[in-house]
């Protein structure tokens, strides 16, 4: 039972809030001194080595510090408020169109910059004023800027989809394009769900009288094309070159980064400071998601060393209805997970203990994986720790009750839990398969 | 002389931030140039994608010791974020001293072991001169096994070492900003309780990063 009561302890020292990173590590190298040999504390280096990429095998996991930086300079060039003007003006005369101009920017950043806090910021701070002006329900407004700032989790290129690769041993690629279709699908509900809201509720979605149709819609529909085509390019180039196999997603990661400058440039943005604040940025971020990383290696190898492993896989294994018992039970352990850890925390110190029962069950990785990022993302939306939630609430105006986003929210993540069914019971209408690939 | 110390050790923790930046973009121009490279000249070149490899391992590593120093690393906030500022900083310090310098001390001491011997294969010039020669020539210690790529495979190694051995120093200054929070707070206290000072002092600034939280 060692190996089960230090997955415990450091569930609950991670509670008091010191860095999860330096208790997964200290707790780690406190069952190895106790437990083990502590000499066995020099593989440890021999584990981050492997991390940093001779062999080639960790080098995927350096498209993770150059996405950060190619959306970091993607955010500071106004794209978010750029798209939202224009969008808005050629939604704003259907019923229910702000919301689905929200949903649509949100689902262009997501695709873009990916950053989940700055999606939900920036459009809570120009979105949210706009439709509440002119009458929105302010649930509907907080629910659809919540789970469309949260699409960039699923959306690739994505830094959950590349962590989810690296731990499943998946090539990034491939997640890339699996995502794809699931990512556009629950783009496409939230517009339905959003529609039929608006003809149901038409007081909650009044019409936008006071934007000149008539006279300006051609003007409006060139403003709107100059603000989405050359970030829309963009996103086809990064992907397109990772789909074709032009380049790795590190390459494709780098030449977006050169790309992101140009738009930049191109939208009169760029100066060195800005690059240099991404820049900046980015190294911070990036130094926080290795850290985790490091921890739970660290971490492991207390786990596996005291036959916590085992313990895991035998308990896993014992869940009645094999396959389906399996999934059922680790789509509600990671949901439930997800309402107190980060995304990077479940990748790092959960999955690595499904892996080998994944495998054992014959389920098709890629497909589990995509299921784990649909359930990651969704985790980002549930009341009450949500991270979404707490990005709009700290930039809604002062009217905005916090019952109000999370009422907003609940009819998106059924929508959300809805997609997640269907992608476990029928993955061939997403092109994906639960079977894993047979060798013969 | 104890905020001397701490004074020099974040000026060392700035200054890795910022070279860890610019190895950032330095890195995003050399990927670029290898990708780009390939395609327009059908020339690729093994050192090149060596040296990206390197590049982002350092930026990943040094990041460490200044994330601490910038309060980037991620809590689990349920409980933290609710707390006094005395709790926080007891709770920094507890977990500083029985996670953080346990870690880094031992990942000092292992990691300076694996770059040492990496640095020990092989044969070994006798002078200073000769070693710097055989630096820049044939390499000290192991190499690459690719054709073309880089020697000195203990650079890279020992950048381990030295990351943890910032971040031990991150650890210091943590745990002397969080110590001198509590004994303000404390004075803070005693003097409420003495009525020589009214309640506002309570809430006063006791240090630049302890109120940023």
């Amino acid at each position: 039972m060692i190996g089960v009561s230090i997955f415990l302890l450091a569930l609950a020292l991670l509670l008091f809030g010191y860095p999860v990173a330096f208790t997964f590590a200290g707790v780690g190298i406190l069952f190895v001194t106790m437990f083990d040999d502590p000499a066995s504390l020099a593989q440890i280096p021999y584990r981050i080595y492997a991390l940093m990429g001779d062999n080639g095998d960790g080098t995927v996991l350096m498209a993770i510090p150059l996405f950060v930086f190619m959306g970091l300079i993607l955010q500071r060039t106004g794209l978010a408020e750029q798209l939202l003007e224009s969008m808005g003006s050629l939604f704003g005369a259907v019923r229910g169109g702000l919301a689905v101009s929200t949903v649509l920017v949100g689902a262009l950043l997501a695709a873009s910059t990916g950053v989940v806090g700055a999606s939900v910021v920036a459009m809570g701070l120009i979105s949210l004023p706009v439709m509440l002006k002119y009458g929105y329900d302010p649930k509907l407004a907080a629910g659809s800027i919540c789970a469309a700032g949260t699409l960039g989790q699923l959306i690739p290129p994505s830094i959950v989809l590349i962590v989810l690769g690296d731990v499943l041993n998946v090539p990034v690629g491939d997640l890339f394009r699996a995502a794809l279709v699931p990512g556009l699908v629950l783009v496409a509900c939230y517009i339905v769900y959003i529609l039929i809201y608006a003809r149901l509720n038409p007081d909650a979605t009044p019409l936008i009288l006071d934007i000149d149709v008539d006279v300006n819609r051609t003007r409006q529909i060139a403003n709107a094309l100059k603000a989405i085509l050359p970030p829309v390019a963009l996103v086809l180039i990064v992907l397109g070159s990772i789909f074709t196999g032009i380049a790795t997603p590190t390459e494709s990661s780098a030449l977006g980064c050169l790309g992101a400058v140009c738009l930049a440039i191109l939208y009169r943005k760029f100066d060195f400071v800005m690059l240099w604040d991404s820049a900046h940025e980015s190294v911070k971020i990036t130094a926080m998601v290795f850290t985790v990383l490091l921890g739970a290696s660290v971490f492991s190898m207390g786990f596996s060393y005291t036959g916590g492993e085992e313990e895991i896989e035998h308990l896993l294994m014992s869940i009645p209805g094999e396959k389906w018992g399996f999934l059922v039970f680790t789509m509600v352990l990671i949901t439930v997970l997800g309402f107190f850890l980060d995304y990077i925390e479940i990748s790092y110190i959960v999955l690595p203990l499904v892996y080998t029962v994944v495998e054992q069950l014959e389920i098709n990785l890629v497909w589990f994986a995509i299921l784990v990022a649909m359930n990651l993302q969704t985790s980002f939306l549930t009341p009450p720790f949500g991270f979404a939630l707490f990005y709009l609430k700290g930039v809604a105006p002062e009217g905005l009750k916090t019952t109000d986003i999370y009422k907003g929210v609940l009819p998106f993540i059924a929508i959300q839990l809805l997609i997640l069914t269907t992608i476990l019971c029928f993955p061939w209408v997403f092109g994906l398969t639960s079977e894993a690939v047979s060798l013969w | 002389m104890i905020h001397k110390v701490e004074l020099i050790i974040n000026f060392v923790l700035d200054s890795t931030g910022k070279l860890a930046t610019l190895l950032l973009i330095v890195l995003v121009g050399i990927i670029s140039f290898n990708v780009i490279g390939r395609y327009a000249f059908n020339h690729s070149s093994v050192g090149l994608e060596e040296l990206s490899w390197h590049l982002y391992s350092s930026i990943f590593l040094l990041g460490i010791a200044y994330a601490v120093r910038t309060h980037s690393h991620v809590r689990v906030d349920l409980i933290y974020e609710s707390r006094a500022g005395i709790t926080r900083a007891m709770i920094d310090i507890v977990g500083t001293l029985l996670f953080l310098l346990p870690f880094t001390v031992i990942m000092v001491f292992y990691g300076a072991v694996f770059a040492m011997e990496s640095y020990s294969f092989g044969t070994h010039a006798n002078s200073f001169a000769g070693l710097v020669e055989q630096f820049f020539t044939t390499g000290i210690g192991e190499r690459s096994q690719d054709p073309g790529g880089l020697n000195n495979r203990w650079v890279i190694k020992s950048v381990i070492p030295l990351a943890f051995f910032l971040t031990l120093l991150s650890g210091i200054s943590l745990l002397i900003d969080r110590c001198r929070f509590v004994s303000h707070a404390k004075e803070q206290a005693s003097l409420i309780i003495d009525g020589s000072v009214n309640t506002d002092a309570s809430t006063g600034k006791c240090s630049d990063s302890g109120e940023s939280l």
